[in-house]
């Protein structure tokens, strides 16, 4: 097959491209134009406390809090065979309930061409439920009444939210900085770092991961962290006031704090790796245990 | 009742059979005097013909909404499945298409399965748990004698056995990222089951490690759970 060149362009090389040429570049054409990227915007006008859905295949999300009524959705798709369904409700005025999701045009579209990236803004208020199958998830600043984040292998990061917040996921860590509502986290092998909470109820398991608590812990709030394998370490002011139980099947108890002694509960925990003991007042309730893993306490210098 | 009674009411259901057949064509517009002949001799069919001709009078002046791509996607995908039509595809995607979609059906059967043992396996306090939780773990499944003898419905023990098998299904259409993140968690709370029943074993009144063991069982539940309900498609 030959290409000619006009005469008008004068760099032009004569080529001659053979059939299997050809058929390369149209197979790079065509693998081109299947996955090329798409950008998917789209917003909303809500009630300040609306409730926004996102569900995704594969991909990073970020979620943010911001000021303005609006729900503002940008998302980029790896391939145009996977799209954005948004469901709103009610049909006219303010919205009060958002739902996104990502779903395939195609059924035998997989891997990495599953991707969407989307960063998702929401007012203050929103309740948020972010489900991301394979992928992290950030969320920031939210103040809705509930925050539920679901992910099978990717990070979570929740930063300032002051809802109830839950998080899950499989095979990733857990990070959560400065809640100050109810928290409740859980990885089956991921690592779990609760920093700077402010909750009055704050719960965390971990399989195998490792669990830390860094800050404070509040006058009349609750702690209650388990692991399977993973170590617990807990890092907080030596002025901290709570009261404590740790437990453990098999592991210890290393603790550097000086805590006054409780007797011993009657229950019948057969396991001598236990320690009760109170710090200053004991007016937090601080709860942990683990099969094998260690149990750290270390005053935070 | 006189026979001349009762080859009346015979004949006025008679008619009505006849105006039930007739009902279809006639609303979708077929000229059926029948119909409307019946309806005037006959309360009952007369008000149903009523609501029907309002239903479809409301019908039209409903908005006309295209659903969702995906809808158009899985009707395809499941009418290629069943073999009511047949994919343009050539035959080793057709093949490929075959392999992914069959376990998403298969899955979905088992759905109910999966609810009845998340809730009795999820259920706080039901001493029921700890019996049936051996059944989970790879190399401690009782057989179905053992689990007469601790008291296990049998049913209930087949259906587990199923889910197990749909979620081993499901198991081979799963991203390899997914299927290593799920192989992992399992592992690891199967490893985790077995120390605790070994511990259980040689120190029963142990309340700690019989809590860690039936915690284990719930962890590697909602694990299933998440893998057929969440990833299964």
């Amino acid at each position: 097959m030959n290409v000619h060149c006009s005469n008008r362009m004068k760099n032009c090389r004569v080529a001659q491209i053979t059939p299997w040429g050809g058929l390369l570049f149209l197979l790079a054409v065509g693998l081109n134009a299947v996955a090329s990227p798409a950008q998917l915007d789209k917003t909303f006008a809500t009630t300040p406390n609306p409730e926004v859905a996102l569900t995704n295949l594969r991909g990073k999300l970020v979620i943010r809090g911001w000021d303005k009524e609006l729900v503002k959705a940008e998302c980029t798709t790896l391939s145009p065979r996977v799209e954005v369904d948004a469901e709103t409700l009610p049909r006219s005025g303010p919205v009060e309930r958002v739902q996104l999701a990502a779903h395939l045009l195609d059924p035998l579209v997989a891997g990495e061409d599953e991707t969407m990236d989307c960063v998702l803004e929401v007012p203050h208020g929103a309740s948020v439920e972010i489900r991301n199958r394979q992928g992290s998830v950030r969320i920031e600043w939210v103040r809705g009444q509930h925050t539920r984040v679901e992910s099978t292998n990717g990070t979570i990061s929740a930063t300032d939210i002051s809802g109830h917040l839950f998080a899950r996921t499989l095979g990733g860590d857990i990070e959560i900085v400065r809640p100050s509502g109810r928290v409740e986290a859980f990885s089956i092998t991921g690592a779990i770092r609760f920093i700077d909470a402010t909750s009055k109820d704050l719960r965390g398991n971990s399989n195998s991961g490792k669990i830390l608590f860094q800050g404070d812990f509040i006058p009349g709030a609750e702690y209650v962290l388990s692991t399977y394998s993973g170590d617990i370490e807990i890092l907080c002011p030596p002025a901290s006031s709570f009261q404590l139980t740790a437990k453990t099947v098999r592991g210890k108890v290393d603790n550097e704090f000086s805590l006054t002694p409780r007797r011993r509960d009657a229950s019948p925990l057969s396991s001598a790796h236990s320690l009760l003991g109170t710090s200053n007042a004991g007016n937090a309730m601080v709860e942990l245990s683990s099969f094998s893993g260690t149990i750290r306490l270390r005053p935070q210098r | 009742m006189s026979e001349q009674g009762h080859n009346g009411l015979e004949n006025a259901r008679a008619a009505c059979r006849q105006f039930d057949l007739e009902l279809p064509a006639y609303l979708e517009g077929e000229d059926r005097p029948a119909v409307q002949t019946h309806a005037r001799e006959c309360v009952y069919c007369g008000v149903l013909l009523a609501d029907l001709e309002q239903a479809v009078f409301a019908s039209h002046h409903l908005p006309v909404e295209e659903p969702p791509a995906r809808v158009w996607a899985n009707i395809r995908a499941r009418l290629a499945d069943q073999g009511v039509i047949r994919d343009q595809a050539s035959g080793w995607r057709r093949w490929l298409q075959h392999q992914i979609l069959q376990p998403a059906s298969a899955s979905a059967g088992v759905l109910a399965c999966l609810t009845i043992l998340s809730v009795f396996l999820l259920s706080p306090g039901d001493s029921g748990l700890k019996k049936a939780s051996s059944w989970l773990t790879p190399g401690v499944a009782p057989t179905v004698a053992t689990a007469s003898i601790l008291g296990i419905d049998k049913d209930l023990f087949q259906t587990l056995r199923q889910m197990e098998e749909s979620y081993q299904a499901l198991e081979t259409t799963l991203d390899p990222n997914l299927k290593a993140t799920y192989r992992q968690s399992l592992g690891t709370l199967d490893d985790s089951i077995r120390e605790c029943l070994k511990h259980c074993q040689r120190q029963p009144s142990d309340a700690l490690a019989h809590e860690y063991l039936l915690n284990a069982y719930r962890a590697k539940a909602q694990v299933l759970a998440s893998a057929l309900l969440f990833d299964g498609r």
